[in-house]
């Protein structure tokens, strides 16, 4: 089967050649800055070195709309409204993953402020916290504001209030929720006399159960009188603190033994890449990743201890190498 | 009693051979002996159903040489019974009653068609039989050979079962003993195992009065009444079967244990050890409950040591019957959330998919268990263990059951993949104590090593396959991980509710330090679901990588059905002209191809048929005319012709012989006044099948 939609009146879809306004967007928050990366080809992920959280924080979206004068088409005759109609434009969210759309305030817009419009025309929206995941499309929504005095005449413009005429652009996708690898670590207020960090597990099954904070953590204690340096230096050569560098590797000593202790023979396979999942990483693959990755040898414990440290130097210097390029 | 000597043969068990069977020199004699024999009581009983009840009795008491030698007519060294036990001995007298008897037939001979042994056999004449019902406690038959490590190898069994429409009563002894052995009693058999009973030896004595005489003078009561069951009577007790009592980490003694002073004592609490879930236990949930008595005294629920009465107010509430208004737990005062009880579910073990049993678990302090003034109850671990656990953070101690009801071990383990997930004891000083009972119907699910020919498996008939012949634990099946990943489901809730929370205080997740960390060792997809990296990559398909084919990218097939077009739409005051193109499609060219008119819903597309059929008012839109644009009609030979205008159809017929591949024609739709310019029409392209065209 074969569906075509149609319109009682004339969409943006049915004008091609006629010059389009550009759009700039910029993401923010009340929050931290979301951290908003154009990955081009109208795809932009958030959270590029920031702590914005959509679980937390709410995104604010900004538009601003350029270059409109050639949008003087579509009044009046053989356009989508009558010469003296007031078009709406809102920036709209739609998302299949948050289940959920919404639309910005509208902005009126007619023909006689297409000539000075460029500057002025900025939309806003704003997405709650907890309210947006996965994926989602942003795009300038036209709508019929005011009829005007369209009545008769040409057959194909709009005359009723509210009638949707299209997206002024091709779609931006916002990606919140991908694939990509989050180290599962958190912060907690456990009090001053309890450690600086600690390994939480909570799986059942190394095998089962993913690579999430939910089932495995280093937990970090805010309390603790060193927890400050842990921090990464942001102007330093490195990202990491050296002291962060070490709980780290610690950390990294203590997964990959527990999981080898777990499934013994079977994790020499996963390491050996002769098994993998396809729906998600699980604990155990994540460490058979590590071992695989920083080539760690786990002959014995300090044989691995000695090898995370060398790896995590390596990693740290070739990190510090990038950031400087 | 006549004797009978056990010759040497080829392949043929010895004495030595079957005291060593049980393999299982960790636990003491007497645990091993009463989890042996109420088993066995409990796996005979007459009553499977709960409600009812199994009675065993332990008696212990003095004999003299003599009266066991008076017994044995023949095939006993006389001389060496008396040198090695010249003031006699102490005799244990294990009796089950309102269970069904010693039944079966009386020799091998009897053996009938069906091929039952019955327990007569297997109890006495055979080794490695057991019993196929998967709830039964005995697994392998080898547990009856800790009878013979009790004393001198000798056991006498009399049992009274029904037969016919009356009763019969056996009589039979039977001695196994290290046939290398300078003190040996057998001097007849190189196997050191010889039976005494009537005939040959072979088979048991039957006689009444025969048998009532060797009872009275081995002071045996006799069943009497409808009474059925056995007495397992094994003199000459050694004087070591109550082990030493464990030493502190001071290396001193520690304070002995009341159950310590004698066998009875020490049988006594074995039985509770043990059987706690079980032992007069009415809302026991698999069987009747077991009332047990030793030397005559009834040990009930609420006389048991403090652990124990705890342990089975913690079975009650595992298997899920009310909660017993005044249960231990109510009665020391435990706080709700100091209790747990929770599903044990690992992920892809049944099917259907559910939990593998549940686990119920209490922190006591050391008052509720007793341990203060005025009753000074020892710690759990010495009434568990026999040796204290002098110093907090105490270990936690967890236990198991089968159907039959008896602990299969007590783990204090406090390694990570132990039954407590490496949980450490409360820093608070309060002892965790734990019960899982499992779900004894649920299927395993499918193992792929397994054929599909093989029957659905039960988890109890799977856990009593992990169990070796002193029933002391569960091991997996080569290759399969049943039992580790409930146990390690059992150490991650244990753990959890064992750990005291920390005060999390309000503050957000460090997602920067997240994605920082990972930038630094983890893939950059992958390893979570941070968006950063984009839309996420397909999950791969198996088989898949790379695609194939003959290059120049993947090639798309063309669609079997009709595929349209828009191609170019016009206005007219309440029409519409459409400029279609149809890619006709792969399906058989002479089937007609429909182009129908719809309306757009929020819930998906109203056909004008169903508009109508809904009552929803005038027709929004209607099909005016429709026609094929004149190269395809040339090319093609196609025809249009409307169906109905009410239907809103149009019907494309091809009428050339060659392959269509593209129809171009107009279409004309009537917007009618009013609210249909609210809505947005639909053309829908499919095919016509052939019974379903429209006259």
């Amino acid at each position: 089967m074969s569906a075509k939609v149609l319109s009682t009146y004339r969409t943006l879809s049915d004008f091609r050649d006629i010059a389009w306004p550009s759009m700039r967007y910029f993401f923010g928050s009340a929050g931290p800055n979301p951290g908003a990366f154009d990955l081009g080809g109208g795809e932009y992920v958030l959270g590029m070195d920031s702590d914005w959280n959509a679980d937390l924080h709410n995104l604010t979206v900004r538009c601003s709309v350029e270059n409109v004068s050639g949008l003087d088409s579509l009044f009046g005759a053989g356009g989508i409204a009558a010469a003296d109609a007031t078009l709406s434009l809102a920036l709209e969210w739609t998302s299949a993953d948050s289940g959920w759309r919404s639309l910005g305030p509208p902005v009126r817009l007619m023909r006689e402020d297409l000539t000075d419009a460029d500057g002025r025309l900025t939309l806003l929206l704003v997405l709650p916290e907890c309210s947006v995941r996965g994926t989602g499309i942003l795009s300038v929504q036209v709508f019929l504001g005011d009829p005007g005095s369209a009545t008769d005449g040409d057959a194909g413009i709009a005359r009723l209030r509210g009638a949707r005429f299209g997206s002024l652009t091709g779609p931006v996708r916002v990606v919140v929720d991908g694939d990509g690898s989050l180290f599962p670590v958190l912060e907690e207020r456990l009090g001053s006399d309890e450690s600086l960090w600690h390994m939480r597990i909570g799986w059942n099954d190394p095998r089962d159960e993913p690579f999430t904070s939910e089932y495995v953590a280093l937990i970090l204690n805010c309390d603790h009188e060193l927890f400050e340096q842990l921090r990464e230096r942001r102007n330093g050569q490195s990202r990491q603190s050296a002291l962060m560098q070490h709980v780290l590797a610690s950390w990294i000593v203590l997964l990959v033994h527990a999981v080898r202790q777990d499934l013994e023979s079977e994790f020499d396979a996963l390491v050996a890449g002769a098994t993998a999942s396809d729906d998600f990483a699980s604990i155990a693959e994540a460490a058979a990743g590590l071992v695989r990755m920083g080539e760690l040898d786990t002959s014995s414990l300090h044989a691995l201890s000695g090898s995370v440290q060398r790896w995590l130097d390596r990693r740290v210097r070739v990190t510090a190498t990038e950031v400087s390029k | 009693m006549k004797y009978y000597g056990l010759e040497l043969r080829p392949m043929q068990e010895s004495g030595a051979f079957l005291l060593r069977a049980m393999q299982n020199e960790d636990m003491p004699r007497l645990d091993l002996l009463v989890r042996e024999s109420v088993q066995n009581a409990l796996d005979a009983a007459l009553d499977r159903q709960p409600g009812g009840e199994v009675r065993v009795g332990f008696h212990v008491r003095a004999h003299t040489a003599e009266t066991i030698a008076s017994l044995l007519d023949e095939g006993i060294d006389r001389k060496m019974l008396l040198k090695r036990y010249p003031t006699g001995g102490q005799m244990l007298e294990i009796r089950d009653s309102m269970t069904e008897g010693l039944t079966g037939p009386l020799g091998f001979g009897e053996i009938g068609a069906d091929g039952v042994h019955g327990n007569l056999l297997k109890l006495v004449y055979e080794i490695g039989r057991t019993r196929s019902d998967a709830g039964a406690g005995g697994s392998w038959g080898l547990g009856k050979t800790c009878y013979f490590r009790m004393g001198a190898g000798l056991v006498f069994y009399y049992s009274r079962i029904r037969l016919g429409d009356g009763f019969q009563e056996r009589m039979v002894a039977s001695l196994v003993e290290d046939e290398t052995s300078p003190d040996r009693l057998q001097r007849g058999t190189r196997t050191g195992i010889g039976w005494w009973g009537a005939g040959d030896g072979l088979t048991p004595i039957t006689r009444t009065s025969q048998i009532h005489r060797a009872l009275d003078r081995l002071r045996v009561q006799p069943f009497t009444g409808i009474e059925t069951g056995t007495a397992v009577i094994i003199p000459f007790l050694r004087d070591d079967l109550v082990p030493s009592v464990g030493e502190d980490d001071d290396d001193r003694l520690a304070r002995r244990p009341w159950w310590y002073g004698s066998q009875e004592a020490y049988i006594r609490i074995a039985l509770e050890r043990w059987f706690c879930a079980r032992l007069d236990n009415r809302r026991f949930a698999t069987g009747p409950r077991l009332v047990a008595s030793v030397n005559g005294k009834l040990i009930t629920a609420d006389t048991m040591l403090p652990v124990f009465q705890a342990t089975q107010a913690l079975y009650n509430r595992a298997i899920g019957v009310p909660v017993e208004e005044g249960d231990y737990l109510t009665r020391a005062g435990v706080a709700s959330d100091a209790f747990l009880g929770r599903e044990v579910a690992p992920r892809f073990l049944f099917a259907p998919h559910g939990s593998a049993g549940n686990i119920a678990a209490a922190l006591f302090t050391p008052e509720q268990l007793g341990m203060g003034a005025p009753n000074n109850e020892h710690d759990p671990a010495t009434c568990v263990f026999g040796r204290a656990d002098a110093v907090p953070p105490y270990r936690p101690l967890v236990t198991f059951m089968r159907r039959p009801g008896m602990c299969v071990c007590w783990d204090d383990s406090t390694e990570r993949r132990g039954w407590s997930g490496g949980l450490p004891g409360l820093a608070d000083g309060r002892y965790l104590v734990a019960v899982f009972v499992p779900r004894q119907e649920r299927i395993l699910a499918n193992d792929p090593r397994h054929t599909s020919d093989e029957r659905p498996i039960s988890l109890e008939s799977y856990l009593r396959g992990c169990e070796r012949a002193d029933h002391a634990a569960w091991h997996d099946a080569s290759g399969l991980k049943i039992v580790e990943k409930i146990r390690l489901n059992c150490g991650n809730i244990l753990r959890e509710f064992g750990t005291r929370k920390p005060v999390v205080t309000d503050v957000p997740p460090s997602i920067r330090l997240a994605r920082n960390l990972a930038d630094l060792v983890l893939p950059a997809r992958g390893m979570g679901t941070d968006g950063r990296t984009g839309v996420p990559t397909p999950p791969r398909r198996p088989g898949g990588g790379g695609g194939g084919g003959s290059g120049g990218g993947p090639r798309r097939a063309v669609p079997a059905t009709p595929t349209l077009h828009l191609l170019e739409v016009t206005y007219a005051p309440q029409e519409m002209r459409i400029r279609w193109a149809l890619d006709w499609g792969t399906a058989p060219r002479s089937l007609p191809r429909r182009i129908s008119l719809a309306v757009d819903s929020e819930s998906g597309f109203i056909s004008l048929q169903q508009w109508r059929d809904n009552g929803l008012g005038s027709l929004p839109f209607r099909v005016l005319g429709a026609d094929i644009e004149g190269e395809s009609e040339k090319d093609h030979g196609a025809m249009v012709r409307v169906a109905s205008s009410d239907d809103g159809e149009v019907i494309l017929h091809a009428a050339c012989e060659g392959p269509v591949d593209k129809v171009v024609g107009v279409l004309w739709i009537r917007v009618s006044a009013g609210e249909a310019v609210a809505l947005r029409p639909v053309l829908v392209a499919s095919l016509v099948e052939p019974n379903a065209e429209h006259a």
